[in-house]
Protein backbone atom coordinates (compact mmCIF):
# COMPACT_ATOMS: atom_id res chain seq x y z
CA UNK A 1 0.00 0.00 0.00
CA UNK A 2 2.69 2.79 0.85
CA UNK A 3 4.37 2.71 -2.10
CA UNK A 4 7.51 4.89 -2.50
CA UNK A 5 6.06 8.79 -2.70
CA UNK A 6 6.94 10.76 -5.27
CA UNK A 7 8.49 14.46 -3.93
CA UNK A 8 5.47 17.22 -2.58
CA UNK A 9 3.27 14.10 -2.66
CA UNK A 10 0.31 14.69 0.07
CA UNK A 11 -1.35 11.61 1.97
CA UNK A 12 -5.14 12.33 1.63
CA UNK A 13 -5.96 13.36 4.61
CA UNK A 14 -9.10 15.56 4.31
CA UNK A 15 -10.70 12.89 2.34
CA UNK A 16 -11.11 11.04 5.16
CA UNK A 17 -12.54 13.87 7.79
CA UNK A 18 -15.16 14.23 5.00
CA UNK A 19 -16.43 10.67 4.86
CA UNK A 20 -16.37 10.90 8.62
CA UNK A 21 -18.47 13.80 9.27
CA UNK A 22 -22.05 13.53 10.00
CA UNK A 23 -23.00 16.64 8.14
CA UNK A 24 -22.38 13.80 4.59
CA UNK A 25 -25.56 13.89 2.93
CA UNK A 26 -25.73 9.85 3.36
CA UNK A 27 -28.57 9.30 5.44
CA UNK A 28 -26.50 8.26 9.04
CA UNK A 29 -28.92 10.62 11.00
CA UNK A 30 -32.01 8.57 10.17
CA UNK A 31 -30.40 5.44 12.54
CA UNK A 32 -29.40 5.32 15.75
CA UNK A 33 -27.96 2.03 16.36
CA UNK A 34 -30.45 0.42 18.27
CA UNK A 35 -29.97 3.43 20.52
CA UNK A 36 -33.84 4.37 20.57
CA UNK A 37 -34.92 1.15 21.29
CA UNK A 38 -32.55 0.48 24.05
CA UNK A 39 -33.92 3.89 25.25
CA UNK A 40 -37.68 3.03 25.21
CA UNK A 41 -36.75 -0.30 26.66
CA UNK A 42 -34.95 1.61 29.73
CA UNK A 43 -31.47 0.08 28.76
CA UNK A 44 -30.13 3.23 28.46
CA UNK A 45 -30.79 5.72 30.64
CA UNK A 46 -28.18 8.79 30.82
CA UNK A 47 -24.16 9.48 30.03
CA UNK A 48 -23.08 5.98 31.89
CA UNK A 49 -25.65 3.16 30.34
CA UNK A 50 -24.55 5.33 27.27
CA UNK A 51 -20.98 5.05 27.73
CA UNK A 52 -21.03 0.82 28.06
CA UNK A 53 -23.89 0.74 25.08
CA UNK A 54 -21.19 2.43 22.88
CA UNK A 55 -17.92 0.46 24.35
CA UNK A 56 -20.30 -2.89 23.89
CA UNK A 57 -21.57 -1.58 20.27
CA UNK A 58 -17.64 -0.66 19.12
CA UNK A 59 -15.82 -3.83 20.33
CA UNK A 60 -18.52 -5.93 18.46
CA UNK A 61 -20.26 -4.09 15.52
CA UNK A 62 -17.47 -1.37 15.35
CA UNK A 63 -14.27 -3.98 15.11
CA UNK A 64 -16.40 -5.57 12.73
CA UNK A 65 -17.45 -3.16 10.22
CA UNK A 66 -14.04 -1.74 10.65
CA UNK A 67 -11.96 -5.17 9.40
CA UNK A 68 -14.61 -5.17 6.38
CA UNK A 69 -14.19 -1.81 5.34
CA UNK A 70 -10.47 -2.09 5.71
CA UNK A 71 -10.48 -5.29 3.40
CA UNK A 72 -12.58 -3.71 0.71
CA UNK A 73 -10.70 -0.95 0.68
CA UNK A 74 -7.77 -2.97 0.03
CA UNK A 75 -9.65 -5.34 -2.35
CA UNK A 76 -10.79 -2.51 -4.70
CA UNK A 77 -7.34 -0.88 -4.82
CA UNK A 78 -5.52 -4.10 -5.42
CA UNK A 79 -8.04 -4.93 -8.20
CA UNK A 80 -7.96 -1.01 -9.86
CA UNK A 81 -4.06 -1.57 -9.86
CA UNK A 82 -4.54 -4.79 -11.82
CA UNK A 83 -3.99 -5.02 -15.61
CA UNK A 84 -7.30 -5.86 -16.19
CA UNK A 85 -9.54 -3.85 -14.89
CA UNK A 86 -12.96 -6.03 -15.04
CA UNK A 87 -10.82 -8.69 -12.98
CA UNK A 88 -13.91 -9.73 -10.63
CA UNK A 89 -14.56 -6.27 -8.59
CA UNK A 90 -18.28 -6.99 -8.65
CA UNK A 91 -17.57 -10.97 -7.75
CA UNK A 92 -15.26 -9.93 -4.53
CA UNK A 93 -17.91 -7.06 -3.30
CA UNK A 94 -20.46 -9.97 -3.72
CA UNK A 95 -18.45 -12.02 -1.59
CA UNK A 96 -17.80 -9.47 1.34
CA UNK A 97 -21.27 -8.77 1.25
CA UNK A 98 -22.52 -12.32 1.96
CA UNK A 99 -20.10 -12.73 4.55
CA UNK A 100 -21.66 -9.41 6.22
CA UNK A 101 -25.35 -11.09 5.57
CA UNK A 102 -24.06 -14.21 7.44
CA UNK A 103 -22.86 -12.25 10.51
CA UNK A 104 -25.78 -9.89 10.51
CA UNK A 105 -28.56 -12.46 11.98
CA UNK A 106 -30.85 -9.47 12.09
CA UNK A 107 -32.95 -8.90 9.66
CA UNK A 108 -33.47 -5.22 10.80
CA UNK A 109 -30.30 -4.82 11.01
CA UNK A 110 -29.30 -6.02 7.56
CA UNK A 111 -32.04 -3.64 6.28
CA UNK A 112 -30.84 -0.60 8.15
CA UNK A 113 -26.80 -1.25 7.07
CA UNK A 114 -28.10 -1.73 2.92
CA UNK A 115 -30.21 1.57 3.77
CA UNK A 116 -26.76 3.29 5.16
CA UNK A 117 -24.69 1.76 2.14
CA UNK A 118 -27.12 2.64 -0.18
CA UNK A 119 -26.80 6.37 0.88
CA UNK A 120 -23.60 6.19 1.01
CA UNK A 121 -23.28 5.02 -2.63
CA UNK A 122 -25.30 8.05 -3.81
CA UNK A 123 -23.10 10.77 -2.63
CA UNK A 124 -19.79 8.82 -3.37
CA UNK A 125 -20.96 8.54 -7.01
CA UNK A 126 -21.26 12.11 -7.56
CA UNK A 127 -18.21 13.05 -4.96
CA UNK A 128 -15.33 10.54 -6.03
CA UNK A 129 -14.44 8.18 -9.00
CA UNK A 130 -16.30 5.21 -7.43
CA UNK A 131 -16.10 2.27 -10.07
CA UNK A 132 -18.93 1.73 -12.48
CA UNK A 133 -19.24 -1.56 -11.29
CA UNK A 134 -20.40 -0.90 -7.79
CA UNK A 135 -23.30 -2.65 -6.59
CA UNK A 136 -26.00 0.51 -5.54
CA UNK A 137 -27.09 -1.38 -2.11
CA UNK A 138 -24.18 -2.68 -0.23
CA UNK A 139 -23.46 -3.21 2.86
CA UNK A 140 -22.55 0.09 4.88
CA UNK A 141 -19.28 -1.28 5.69
CA UNK A 142 -18.66 -2.47 2.73
CA UNK A 143 -19.78 0.70 0.84
CA UNK A 144 -17.67 2.54 3.41
CA UNK A 145 -14.22 0.67 1.75
CA UNK A 146 -15.20 1.24 -1.49
CA UNK A 147 -15.61 4.97 -1.11
CA UNK A 148 -12.48 5.11 1.14
CA UNK A 149 -10.57 3.53 -1.68
CA UNK A 150 -12.19 5.83 -4.34
CA UNK A 151 -11.38 8.94 -2.57
CA UNK A 152 -7.47 8.04 -2.79
CA UNK A 153 -7.71 6.69 1.06
CA UNK A 154 -5.86 4.27 2.94
CA UNK A 155 -7.32 0.64 4.44
CA UNK A 156 -6.42 1.71 7.92
CA UNK A 157 -8.92 5.18 7.03
CA UNK A 158 -11.60 2.92 5.83
CA UNK A 159 -11.14 1.15 9.49
CA UNK A 160 -11.08 4.12 11.42
CA UNK A 161 -14.05 5.89 9.43
CA UNK A 162 -16.00 2.70 10.42
CA UNK A 163 -15.06 2.39 13.80
CA UNK A 164 -15.76 5.57 14.67
CA UNK A 165 -19.65 5.60 12.70
CA UNK A 166 -20.13 2.70 15.15
CA UNK A 167 -19.99 5.10 18.36
CA UNK A 168 -20.80 8.32 16.57
CA UNK A 169 -24.18 8.20 14.89
CA UNK A 170 -25.66 6.65 17.70
CA UNK A 171 -23.93 8.70 20.64
CA UNK A 172 -25.66 11.91 18.20
CA UNK A 173 -28.95 10.17 17.92
CA UNK A 174 -28.95 9.93 22.39
CA UNK A 175 -28.74 13.38 22.35
CA UNK A 176 -32.01 13.93 20.71
CA UNK A 177 -33.41 10.99 22.23
CA UNK A 178 -33.05 11.62 25.79
CA UNK A 179 -31.77 15.31 25.31
CA UNK A 180 -28.78 14.71 26.73
CA UNK A 181 -26.12 17.38 27.45
CA UNK A 182 -24.38 17.85 23.79
CA UNK A 183 -21.16 18.49 25.59
CA UNK A 184 -21.21 15.88 27.99
CA UNK A 185 -21.58 13.41 25.26
CA UNK A 186 -18.88 14.78 23.52
CA UNK A 187 -16.95 13.88 26.62
CA UNK A 188 -18.06 10.18 26.18
CA UNK A 189 -17.02 10.09 23.04
CA UNK A 190 -13.76 12.02 23.63
CA UNK A 191 -13.07 8.96 26.38
CA UNK A 192 -13.78 6.38 24.12
CA UNK A 193 -11.66 7.78 21.27
CA UNK A 194 -8.54 5.90 22.41
CA UNK A 195 -11.18 2.73 22.42
CA UNK A 196 -11.75 3.82 18.23
CA UNK A 197 -8.06 4.01 17.43
CA UNK A 198 -7.40 0.74 18.95
CA UNK A 199 -10.32 -1.07 17.48
CA UNK A 200 -9.41 0.35 13.73
CA UNK A 201 -5.88 -0.75 14.47
CA UNK A 202 -7.57 -4.27 15.48
CA UNK A 203 -9.58 -4.72 12.67
CA UNK A 204 -7.37 -3.62 9.90
CA UNK A 205 -4.73 -6.11 11.45
CA UNK A 206 -7.13 -8.95 11.05
CA UNK A 207 -8.87 -7.64 7.69
CA UNK A 208 -5.82 -9.16 6.17
CA UNK A 209 -6.87 -12.96 6.73
CA UNK A 210 -9.45 -14.34 4.63
CA UNK A 211 -12.71 -13.30 4.38
CA UNK A 212 -14.52 -16.06 6.28
CA UNK A 213 -12.16 -15.18 9.25
CA UNK A 214 -12.84 -11.67 9.70
CA UNK A 215 -14.03 -10.34 12.84
CA UNK A 216 -18.00 -11.68 13.22
CA UNK A 217 -18.79 -10.40 16.98
CA UNK A 218 -21.98 -10.41 18.28
CA UNK A 219 -23.89 -8.04 20.74
CA UNK A 220 -26.75 -10.00 21.44
CA UNK A 221 -28.83 -7.49 22.97
CA UNK A 222 -28.32 -5.12 20.37
CA UNK A 223 -30.18 -7.89 18.09
CA UNK A 224 -33.29 -8.11 20.55
CA UNK A 225 -33.64 -4.93 20.63
CA UNK A 226 -33.37 -4.19 16.44
CA UNK A 227 -36.03 -6.78 16.13
CA UNK A 228 -38.25 -5.49 18.73
CA UNK A 229 -38.04 -1.60 17.35
CA UNK A 230 -38.09 -2.79 13.94
CA UNK A 231 -42.37 -3.82 14.98
CA UNK A 232 -43.08 -0.67 17.21
CA UNK A 233 -45.30 1.56 16.15
CA UNK A 234 -44.00 5.03 16.93
CA UNK A 235 -40.66 5.75 16.41
CA UNK A 236 -38.20 8.17 15.36
CA UNK A 237 -35.13 6.39 13.97
CA UNK A 238 -35.51 3.91 11.18
CA UNK A 239 -33.02 1.66 12.89
CA UNK B 1 -4.83 -32.96 27.19
CA UNK B 2 -5.21 -33.25 23.81
CA UNK B 3 -8.33 -35.44 22.49
CA UNK B 4 -10.69 -35.80 19.63
CA UNK B 5 -13.71 -37.77 18.76
CA UNK B 6 -15.05 -38.95 15.99
CA UNK B 7 -18.69 -39.94 14.63
CA UNK B 8 -20.09 -41.04 11.55
CA UNK B 9 -22.99 -42.19 10.42
CA UNK B 10 -24.71 -42.96 7.60
CA UNK B 11 -27.60 -45.20 5.81
CA UNK B 12 -27.08 -48.58 4.83
CA UNK B 13 -28.80 -49.47 1.44
CA UNK B 14 -31.71 -49.86 3.05
CA UNK B 15 -32.61 -46.87 4.31
CA UNK B 16 -31.53 -47.69 7.92
CA UNK B 17 -29.21 -45.40 9.82
CA UNK B 18 -25.67 -46.99 10.59
CA UNK B 19 -22.82 -45.90 13.13
CA UNK B 20 -20.02 -46.61 11.01
CA UNK B 21 -17.49 -44.69 13.18
CA UNK B 22 -17.58 -44.37 16.76
CA UNK B 23 -14.48 -43.26 18.09
CA UNK B 24 -14.62 -41.83 22.11
CA UNK B 25 -11.08 -39.91 22.83
CA UNK B 26 -11.30 -39.71 26.57
CA UNK B 27 -12.42 -37.31 28.36
CA UNK B 28 -14.94 -36.92 24.89
CA UNK B 29 -16.96 -39.83 25.50
CA UNK B 30 -19.88 -40.54 23.18
CA UNK B 31 -22.83 -43.34 23.88
CA UNK B 32 -25.75 -44.49 21.88
CA UNK B 33 -28.60 -43.70 23.16
CA UNK B 34 -30.98 -44.40 20.82
CA UNK B 35 -32.87 -43.93 17.46
CA UNK B 36 -34.20 -46.13 14.59
CA UNK B 37 -35.15 -46.08 11.01
CA UNK B 38 -32.71 -43.44 9.54
CA UNK B 39 -32.62 -41.74 13.16
CA UNK B 40 -29.31 -42.37 15.44
CA UNK B 41 -29.24 -40.79 18.62
CA UNK B 42 -26.29 -40.48 20.87
CA UNK B 43 -25.18 -38.31 24.16
CA UNK B 44 -21.55 -37.14 25.33
CA UNK B 45 -20.53 -37.72 28.17
CA UNK B 46 -18.03 -36.14 30.35
CA UNK B 47 -14.84 -38.86 31.07
CA UNK B 48 -12.85 -36.26 33.21
CA UNK B 49 -13.59 -32.82 35.44
CA UNK B 50 -13.37 -29.27 33.23
CA UNK B 51 -12.45 -28.61 30.99
CA UNK B 52 -9.37 -27.12 32.28
CA UNK B 53 -6.66 -24.28 30.72
CA UNK B 54 -4.79 -25.79 28.20
CA UNK B 55 -6.74 -28.72 27.21
CA UNK B 56 -8.03 -28.88 23.07
CA UNK B 57 -10.89 -30.96 23.18
CA UNK B 58 -13.00 -31.72 19.61
CA UNK B 59 -15.62 -34.06 17.85
CA UNK B 60 -15.73 -34.43 14.28
CA UNK B 61 -18.95 -35.62 12.68
CA UNK B 62 -19.91 -36.71 9.19
CA UNK B 63 -23.81 -37.45 8.61
CA UNK B 64 -24.46 -39.08 5.78
CA UNK B 65 -26.81 -38.32 3.38
CA UNK B 66 -30.47 -38.76 4.42
CA UNK B 67 -29.27 -40.06 7.90
CA UNK B 68 -30.38 -38.02 10.98
CA UNK B 69 -28.02 -37.79 14.18
CA UNK B 70 -29.34 -36.51 17.34
CA UNK B 71 -26.08 -35.15 19.55
CA UNK B 72 -27.00 -34.62 23.31
CA UNK B 73 -25.10 -34.47 26.59
CA UNK B 74 -25.72 -36.25 29.75
CA UNK B 75 -24.55 -32.77 32.22
CA UNK B 76 -23.89 -29.25 31.36
CA UNK B 77 -19.88 -29.15 30.63
CA UNK B 78 -18.32 -26.84 33.50
CA UNK B 79 -14.94 -24.55 32.14
CA UNK B 80 -12.85 -24.48 34.67
CA UNK B 81 -9.85 -22.77 35.53
CA UNK B 82 -6.19 -24.59 35.24
CA UNK B 83 -2.64 -24.84 35.49
CA UNK B 84 -2.63 -25.30 31.91
CA UNK B 85 -1.19 -22.33 29.78
CA UNK B 86 -3.64 -20.84 27.15
CA UNK B 87 -7.05 -20.84 27.21
CA UNK B 88 -9.34 -24.62 27.05
CA UNK B 89 -10.97 -25.54 23.62
CA UNK B 90 -13.84 -27.48 22.54
CA UNK B 91 -13.95 -27.95 18.62
CA UNK B 92 -17.13 -29.66 16.61
CA UNK B 93 -16.56 -30.27 13.01
CA UNK B 94 -19.20 -31.66 11.12
CA UNK B 95 -19.79 -32.06 7.43
CA UNK B 96 -24.35 -32.74 6.80
CA UNK B 97 -24.71 -34.81 3.72
CA UNK B 98 -27.66 -34.13 1.25
CA UNK B 99 -31.34 -34.84 3.07
CA UNK B 100 -29.26 -35.47 5.96
CA UNK B 101 -30.00 -34.10 9.72
CA UNK B 102 -27.59 -32.90 12.27
CA UNK B 103 -29.20 -32.18 15.80
CA UNK B 104 -26.79 -30.92 17.95
CA UNK B 105 -28.56 -30.25 20.78
CA UNK B 106 -25.99 -30.31 24.21
CA UNK B 107 -26.46 -28.96 27.29
CA UNK B 108 -25.45 -25.63 28.52
CA UNK B 109 -21.54 -24.60 28.86
CA UNK B 110 -20.98 -23.25 32.32
CA UNK B 111 -17.86 -21.00 32.56
CA UNK B 112 -16.39 -20.61 35.55
CA UNK B 113 -14.98 -17.57 37.26
CA UNK B 114 -11.45 -17.49 35.91
CA UNK B 115 -12.06 -20.01 33.21
CA UNK B 116 -10.95 -19.41 30.02
CA UNK B 117 -12.70 -21.18 27.41
CA UNK B 118 -13.44 -21.26 23.68
CA UNK B 119 -15.56 -23.18 21.92
CA UNK B 120 -15.44 -23.63 18.10
CA UNK B 121 -17.58 -25.58 15.34
CA UNK B 122 -17.25 -25.09 11.71
CA UNK B 123 -20.12 -26.86 9.76
CA UNK B 124 -20.70 -27.94 6.20
CA UNK B 125 -24.01 -28.70 5.16
CA UNK B 126 -24.43 -29.84 1.56
CA UNK B 127 -27.63 -28.49 -0.37
CA UNK B 128 -31.19 -29.64 1.32
CA UNK B 129 -28.77 -30.35 4.34
CA UNK B 130 -30.39 -29.68 7.65
CA UNK B 131 -29.33 -28.45 10.67
CA UNK B 132 -30.47 -27.64 14.44
CA UNK B 133 -27.73 -26.94 16.72
CA UNK B 134 -28.35 -24.89 19.90
CA UNK B 135 -25.73 -22.92 22.07
CA UNK B 136 -26.32 -22.01 26.14
CA UNK B 137 -23.43 -20.40 28.00
CA UNK B 138 -23.91 -19.88 31.44
CA UNK B 139 -21.65 -16.68 33.24
CA UNK B 140 -20.48 -18.71 36.43
CA UNK B 141 -21.50 -21.03 38.70
CA UNK B 142 -24.38 -20.25 41.31
CA UNK B 143 -23.32 -16.67 42.66
CA UNK B 144 -19.97 -16.45 40.94
CA UNK B 145 -18.97 -14.12 38.47
CA UNK B 146 -18.02 -15.76 35.30
CA UNK B 147 -15.00 -16.36 33.37
CA UNK B 148 -13.86 -16.16 29.61
CA UNK B 149 -15.34 -17.26 26.67
CA UNK B 150 -14.89 -17.03 23.29
CA UNK B 151 -17.52 -18.85 20.60
CA UNK B 152 -16.87 -18.94 17.37
CA UNK B 153 -19.77 -20.61 15.10
CA UNK B 154 -19.33 -20.57 11.07
CA UNK B 155 -22.07 -22.65 9.00
CA UNK B 156 -21.49 -22.84 5.06
CA UNK B 157 -24.29 -24.42 3.05
CA UNK B 158 -22.96 -25.99 0.00
CA UNK B 159 -25.64 -24.34 -3.22
CA UNK B 160 -26.10 -27.56 -5.70
CA UNK B 161 -24.88 -26.71 -9.45
CA UNK B 162 -27.35 -24.41 -11.37
CA UNK B 163 -30.00 -24.15 -8.22
CA UNK B 164 -28.29 -20.92 -7.09
CA UNK B 165 -29.06 -18.57 -8.95
CA UNK B 166 -30.47 -15.91 -6.75
CA UNK B 167 -29.64 -12.25 -7.71
CA UNK B 168 -26.74 -12.01 -4.43
CA UNK B 169 -24.89 -15.26 -5.10
CA UNK B 170 -22.90 -14.08 -8.36
CA UNK B 171 -19.96 -14.15 -7.13
CA UNK B 172 -17.74 -17.56 -7.47
CA UNK B 173 -14.34 -16.33 -7.06
CA UNK B 174 -14.11 -16.19 -3.38
CA UNK B 175 -11.59 -19.13 -3.00
CA UNK B 176 -14.23 -20.97 -0.65
CA UNK B 177 -15.24 -23.50 -2.52
CA UNK B 178 -14.88 -27.12 -0.88
CA UNK B 179 -14.83 -30.82 -1.44
CA UNK B 180 -18.59 -30.66 -2.31
CA UNK B 181 -20.35 -30.38 -5.44
CA UNK B 182 -21.34 -26.34 -5.40
CA UNK B 183 -19.79 -23.41 -4.28
CA UNK B 184 -20.11 -22.54 -0.31
CA UNK B 185 -22.11 -20.02 0.98
CA UNK B 186 -21.48 -18.60 4.52
CA UNK B 187 -25.26 -19.05 6.15
CA UNK B 188 -23.97 -17.93 9.79
CA UNK B 189 -20.70 -16.35 11.44
CA UNK B 190 -21.45 -15.92 14.80
CA UNK B 191 -18.35 -14.94 17.69
CA UNK B 192 -19.46 -14.42 21.07
CA UNK B 193 -17.16 -12.91 23.29
CA UNK B 194 -17.44 -12.76 27.26
CA UNK B 195 -15.62 -12.31 30.03
CA UNK B 196 -14.65 -9.54 32.73
CA UNK B 197 -12.09 -8.16 29.81
CA UNK B 198 -14.63 -7.38 27.20
CA UNK B 199 -15.58 -3.74 26.86
CA UNK B 200 -19.45 -3.25 27.52
CA UNK B 201 -19.83 -6.56 27.75
CA UNK B 202 -22.45 -6.27 30.73
CA UNK B 203 -23.98 -3.10 29.43
CA UNK B 204 -27.00 -2.44 27.40
CA UNK B 205 -25.64 -3.36 24.04
CA UNK B 206 -23.94 -6.79 24.97
CA UNK B 207 -25.85 -9.24 28.11
CA UNK B 208 -27.83 -6.16 29.00
CA UNK B 209 -27.22 -7.69 32.56
CA UNK B 210 -28.02 -11.22 31.64
CA UNK B 211 -26.13 -13.97 32.99
CA UNK B 212 -27.09 -16.99 30.60
CA UNK B 213 -26.94 -16.12 26.76
CA UNK B 214 -28.28 -18.74 24.01
CA UNK B 215 -29.15 -19.67 20.27
CA UNK B 216 -30.57 -21.75 18.44
CA UNK B 217 -29.86 -22.04 15.01
CA UNK B 218 -32.21 -23.53 11.89
CA UNK B 219 -30.56 -24.29 8.83
CA UNK B 220 -32.68 -25.69 6.01
CA UNK B 221 -36.43 -25.07 4.53
CA UNK B 222 -38.61 -24.57 7.63
CA UNK B 223 -42.50 -24.69 8.39
CA UNK B 224 -44.19 -23.35 11.23
CA UNK B 225 -43.21 -19.61 10.80
CA UNK B 226 -46.52 -18.60 9.35
CA UNK B 227 -48.32 -19.63 13.01
CA UNK B 228 -45.94 -17.67 15.73
CA UNK B 229 -47.77 -15.23 16.99
CA UNK B 230 -44.85 -12.82 17.21
CA UNK B 231 -40.88 -13.50 16.13
CA UNK B 232 -40.54 -11.21 19.49
CA UNK B 233 -41.12 -12.09 23.12
CA UNK B 234 -39.37 -10.72 26.51
CA UNK B 235 -35.80 -11.43 26.04
CA UNK B 236 -35.97 -13.44 23.37
CA UNK B 237 -35.99 -12.69 18.85
CA UNK B 238 -36.26 -15.03 15.95
CA UNK B 239 -34.29 -13.86 12.82
CA UNK B 240 -34.92 -15.20 9.76
CA UNK B 241 -31.01 -15.29 7.99
CA UNK B 242 -30.67 -14.12 4.63
CA UNK B 243 -29.93 -17.67 3.41
CA UNK B 244 -31.95 -20.67 4.11
CA UNK B 245 -32.48 -20.58 8.05
CA UNK B 246 -33.35 -18.74 11.32
CA UNK B 247 -31.48 -17.93 14.92
CA UNK B 248 -33.20 -17.41 17.75
CA UNK B 249 -30.95 -15.83 20.17
CA UNK B 250 -32.03 -15.35 23.71
CA UNK B 251 -30.74 -13.53 27.28
CA UNK B 252 -31.89 -14.40 30.49
CA UNK B 253 -31.31 -14.28 34.01
CA UNK B 254 -30.40 -18.18 34.68
CA UNK B 255 -30.21 -21.53 32.65
CA UNK B 256 -33.59 -22.48 32.64
CA UNK B 257 -35.26 -19.47 31.34
CA UNK B 258 -32.95 -19.05 28.79
CA UNK B 259 -33.97 -22.60 27.80
CA UNK B 260 -37.79 -21.73 27.83
CA UNK B 261 -37.48 -18.91 26.07
CA UNK B 262 -35.18 -20.51 23.42
CA UNK B 263 -38.10 -23.18 23.03
CA UNK B 264 -40.99 -21.16 22.91
CA UNK B 265 -39.50 -19.72 19.48
CA UNK B 266 -37.26 -22.51 18.25
CA UNK B 267 -40.02 -25.52 19.56
CA UNK B 268 -42.77 -24.05 17.09
CA UNK B 269 -40.58 -24.60 14.38
CA UNK B 270 -39.87 -27.96 12.39
CA UNK B 271 -38.25 -28.91 9.06
CA UNK B 272 -39.55 -28.98 5.60
CA UNK B 273 -38.80 -32.59 4.63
Amino acid sequence: MDAVQKPGHVEARAALLLLADGRLPAGGHAHSGGVEAAVVSGAITGLDSLAEFLRGRLATAGLLAAAFASAVCRAVRSTAADADPATGLPDVLAMFDEEVDARTPSPAQRDASRAQGRALMRVARVAWPVPPSAPAAPHHCVALGLVAAAAGLEPRDGALAAAHASVNGPAAAAVRLLGLDPLAVTGVLAEIAAAVDRTAAMADAAALGPAADLPAGSAPHLDLLSERHRTAQVRMFTS
Amino acid sequence: MRARAGLRVGLDGGGTARVTELRSATPVLIRRTGGSGNVVEVHLVGGAGGPLAGDDLGLDIAVGAGAVLVVGSVAATVALPGRGTGPSTFTVRAEVGAGGELAFLPEPTIVARGARHRLISRITLAAGARLRYREEILLGRFGEPGGSLTTSLHVDVEASAGVDASADATGAGSGNTGAGSGRRRALLRQELRLGPEVPGVHGPAVLAGARAVGSVLLAGPLTGLDALASPVGDGVALMPLRGPGVLVSALADDGLTLRRRLDALAGALSFDH
